[in-house]
């Protein structure tokens, strides 16, 4: 296997075992799940060895996004933001510290979660544990379905509980402040626009 | 003679020449209608029968019986008309009488004449489609008395009349009336409704309306009931002396609704009588009572047990927050059990034992008592209690009594392993203080709490007693290898298994040296028959009986103290003076056992073996200590206690609410991997639904919990949500 050089290789390579792995009936074969595992863990590997400082991932992760066409379809983002979630993680481990999610989430959400600094600021304050790949999963479906007054949010909904701890927390501040507060300033003006209820592919 | 016999035969038809008299109909008629009148005036003794049954046979025979029937209506019609005339002008009660009388004549006669027009009653009738000469008699009975204008209204007024009566007390003709309903019956089911049963309802309902009201503003609520219960009989005793039956079930309506159901709120909340109050004052007679009659209209008894209910949990909830009640938690325990009882008893003696009022107690016994979350630990102290001494010179019966009685509010506990964590302790300090009255009692409760909640839930308190037995034996093995110690066992020791025994931070304390040697030789003894096995001593559970001569009088005693308390006192063999930091250093005992310690020792009135400087209630760190050469006591044994909460400080609490938190954790995820893999996949609320319901036997799992624990189980890959839909779970094998 020859090494990929540049981020751009890597995303493809991470995108054509993932993509083999939802070919296998559901990935539900137990010898293709594993070797499909070992192929990420092998990218990963690579990826620690090639990208050593934090800032020069999403240095990268920026200039992949530019290239990629995100904001058409939503599976193709979809995809790039798992892709986010692996390149963040730091000696094979599974989960991501709260620094690097939160730093990931500012650069890869903006614009397209309109509680984002809100978001931030709590998980920032109140997380102490590393983030799982299945919370940040879920805080891109938890950001298309909730509006900023958390219409559309569902305690029942199956959300991991960091997630709920946040809506609870939002609860809270909407009560003491019942002027709704929060606008989503995200920085990136130009995305503002973007649609944020593309239908699910 | 051939011509002759030629001739042609003709029989000609038998002419009987019947000389048919023209006024043969009207003279027999005659006669029948002249026995019609002697037989309305008692006068047929004089007929012959048999010549009045020919007469009526011929005259139908030779189809007179059109004139024969219709000469009968006339004749009759007359006859009920006289009567009638003679019933309007009887006065006053005699009216009924008179009623009475005409009514059995008519049908006296009404029997005769239909003896004697009985080939009528058989032919003819049925031919032409006519009315039975029975029936006819009373219909034109009917038609021209009951409904005659001047009797119809006076003949329902005066019966109504008699019932009011008899209703405000009197006594009154009860066969007369009987004879009277039955005629009505008699005259047809509807006759019987339209001209009495309707009416009577009617005026029997207005009635009653009037008296509730009466009743319901004078009098208290056990009498309101009283009084409603004996009106409830009346009626139906009514019915049986001179009512139709089936009018039973209608007039007991009426009483139910007027008297019961239009006021149920209003005497169930009745001020000062009401149901409260009843349950409050055990009034068994007044509750059997509003039971049994509330049963008889709709939602009677829901009303009934949601009052019940409301109050249970009112007062359930008052008892279980009191914080003043609070700090007895055998008083605790003991007032919701005295609680359990008195409505127990209430619900056999007065309730029937109505299943639903029996869910209902439970129900909300089960709301409350879980309202405090130190319930678990309360009861648990109970038991200890009595456990302790409570059970002494009592019978075994009574003992189960005691026992299955916390088991029932065993059973309403949501949170069961936090009871079998203070339990465990409690057993724990028992058996190592060898404080338990009655081993089969102590054993007797296990077997319960296994049946209860299964094998699990005691296999640890089991093996708590089997270290006991093992320590037995050891000790009896290690007396026996070392005979050079002699017959008197200096050194007991209690072999408990880790994990087994309510677990303790291992903090070892300083042994006196001539304990320590003991203590080594044993350890040397135990693990050189025990290979591959770890001893720690665990110096904060046990006890010592030491001697000790005070002051110059030279005054002995026994003392019983804790290991702590030797360690001290066995400083002061070598020493008059120890201060505070001295004895902390020379023992290593934790600084707050240690201050507790020396606080029973030297601050508590009787058990003052030692003396502090300066003097004062509490233990100071700048402390000396002396032994104190003026203790006295009138018993040779003195027991120092130590100064122990019984109940948990704030602080353990919150430790032991942990530990609690922490053992539920692996107990979830068990649990969502069993119906996991059984069920390979499910939706997010299924899970949580049925996790909680495999868990509830022992605790009521708390859904961020279970949460929790989905979310660790997909980061280890047991499961994985569904890539479709997110609510949805995978089983990973």
């Amino acid at each position: 296997m020859d090494s990929p050089d540049s981020i751009f290789e890597i995303y493809i390579r991470y995108y054509d075992i993932r993509s083999l792995k939802s070919l296998q009936s559901d990935g539900h074969d137990e010898h293709e799940g594993k070797s499909s595992r070992d192929a990420l863990a092998q990218l990963l590997k690579i990826v620690n060895l090639k990208f050593h400082s934090r800032t020069s991932i999403f240095d990268e992760l920026l200039k992949l996004m530019s290239e990629l066409e995100l904001m058409a379809d939503f599976s193709e983002f979809s995809r790039f933001y798992d892709f986010v979630f692996f390149m963040c993680r730091e000696n094979g481990q599974k989960n991501i510290t709260v620094n690097k999610a939160v730093s990931a989430w500012k650069l890869v959400l903006a614009g397209r979660f309109r509680l984002l600094n809100q978001w931030c600021d709590f998980v920032q304050e109140n997380q102490r544990h590393n983030i799982s790949e299945d919370t940040w999963q879920q805080v891109l479906a938890f950001s298309r379905c909730v509006h900023e007054n958390l219409e559309g949010y569902d305690p029942e909904g199956a959300w991991p509980v960091l997630i709920d701890d946040f809506v609870e927390h939002m609860y809270r501040v909407l009560g003491s402040n019942r002027e709704p507060i929060f606008f989503c300033n995200c920085g990136d003006t130009e995305s503002q626009s973007c649609t944020f209820e593309d239908p699910l592919p | 003679m051939s011509n002759q016999k030629k001739r042609n035969f003709q029989i000609e038809a038998f002419k009987h020449r019947v000389v048919v008299d023209p006024k043969y109909a009207d003279k027999t008629w005659k006669i029948l209608e002249h026995a019609i009148h002697e037989i309305y005036n008692h006068n047929a003794s004089g007929l012959s029968f048999e010549e009045l049954y020919r007469n009526a046979y011929n005259m139908v025979l030779h189809k007179f019986g059109e004139k024969l029937y219709n000469g009968l209506v006339a004749t009759m019609t007359s006859h009920l008309r006289e009567i009638s005339k003679s019933i309007e002008a009887a006065q006053g009660d005699s009216f009924l009488e008179e009623l009475n009388r005409k009514w059995n004549d008519h049908n006296k006669a009404l029997q005769m004449i239909r003896d004697i027009l009985m080939y009528m009653d058989r032919t003819y009738i049925p031919s032409t489609r006519k009315t039975p000469v029975h029936e006819l008699g009373l219909n034109l009975w009917r038609d021209n008395i009951i409904h005659s204008s001047k009797i119809q209204t006076r003949l329902q007024n005066t019966l109504l009349e008699l019932v009011h009566r008899e209703r405000t007390g009197e006594v009154i003709d009860r066969g007369l009336m009987r004879n009277i309903v039955k005629m009505l019956m008699d005259l047809g089911c509807s006759v019987y409704q339209e001209d009495f049963e309707k009416p009577f309802l009617e005026v029997s309902a207005e009635f009653y309306r009037g008296e509730s009201q009466k009743f319901i503003e004078c009098c208290d609520c056990g009498d309101y009931l009283k009084k409603a219960e004996k009106r409830l009989n009346e009626e139906i005793e009514r019915v049986t002396h001179y009512l139709d039956s089936k009018s039973e079930v209608k007039i007991t309506n009426v009483v139910e609704k007027e008297m019961i159901a239009n006021h149920m709120l209003r005497l169930v909340h009745m001020e000062n009588s009401g149901l409260v109050n009843m349950l409050l004052d055990d009034k068994y007679e007044d509750l059997g009572r509003m039971y049994n009659l509330f049963r008889r209209v709709p939602d009677g008894l829901s009303t009934i047990r949601e009052v019940m209910t409301s109050h249970l949990r009112e007062t359930g909830k008052q008892l279980v927050t009191d914080a003043e009640r609070l700090k007895d938690p055998v008083e605790f325990v003991q007032r919701l059990l005295d609680e359990k009882d008195k409505y127990d008893s209430i619900i056999t003696n007065a309730f029937n034992n109505d299943k639903t009022f029996q869910n209902a107690l439970n129900s909300s016994f089960e709301y409350f008592i879980n309202l405090n979350a130190r319930s678990p630990e309360f009861i648990s102290l109970f038991v200890d209690d009595k456990l302790r001494k409570g059970l002494k010179g009592v019978s075994e019966e009574d003992v189960e009594v005691i026992l299955d009685k916390v088991m029932m509010l065993f059973r309403y506990l949501q949170e069961k392993d936090v009871f079998e964590k203070y339990y465990k302790q409690h057993l724990a300090k028992r058996l190592l203080s060898g404080k338990t009255v009655s081993d089969d009692a102590e054993r007797s409760l296990i077997v319960k709490l296994k049946t209860e909640c299964g094998y699990q839930f005691t296999s640890k308190l089991e093996g708590m007693f089997t270290d006991m037995k093992t320590s037995q034996d050891t000790m009896h093995g290690f007396y026996a290898s070392h005979l050079e110690l002699g017959e008197a066992r200096t050194l007991v020791v209690q072999v408990l298994t880790t994990g087994s025994w309510p677990t303790q931070p291992g903090v070892t304390c300083n042994l006196p040296a001539e304990m320590s040697a003991l203590c080594e030789k044993f350890r040397s003894y135990y693990l050189g028959t025990h290979t591959g096995r770890r001893l720690s001593w665990q110096t904060n559970m046990g006890t010592a009986d030491i001697k000790a001569t005070f002051g110059k009088g030279g005054q002995k005693h026994e003392l019983n103290v804790s290991t702590y308390q030797m360690c001290v006192l066995m400083l002061f063999n070598n020493a008059e003076r120890l201060s505070y930091k001295e004895i902390e250093q020379a023992t290593e005992i934790p600084a707050a056992d240690l201050k507790r310690c020396l606080q029973s020792m030297a601050c508590v009135k009787g058990k003052n073996v030692l003396r502090k400087e300066p003097m004062s209630k509490d233990i100071g760190e700048e402390d000396a200590f002396f032994v104190n050469d003026k203790f006295t006591s009138k018993f040779y044994k003195v027991k120092i206690g130590t100064v122990v909460a019984q109940k948990e400080s704030e602080p353990e609490k919150q430790e032991t609410r942990q530990r609690v938190e922490e053992d539920r954790k692996p107990q979830i995820e068990a649990a969502i991997v069993r119906i996991m893999k059984s069920r390979r996949v499910l939706d997010h609320n299924n899970i949580i639904t049925e996790v909680t319901k495999q868990l509830q036997s022992r605790f009521l799992a708390n859904p961020t919990e279970i949460k929790k624990r989905i979310e660790s189980l997909i980061e280890r890959d047991f499961l994985e949500r569904d890539s479709v839909d997110r609510k949805l779970y995978r089983y990973l094998a």
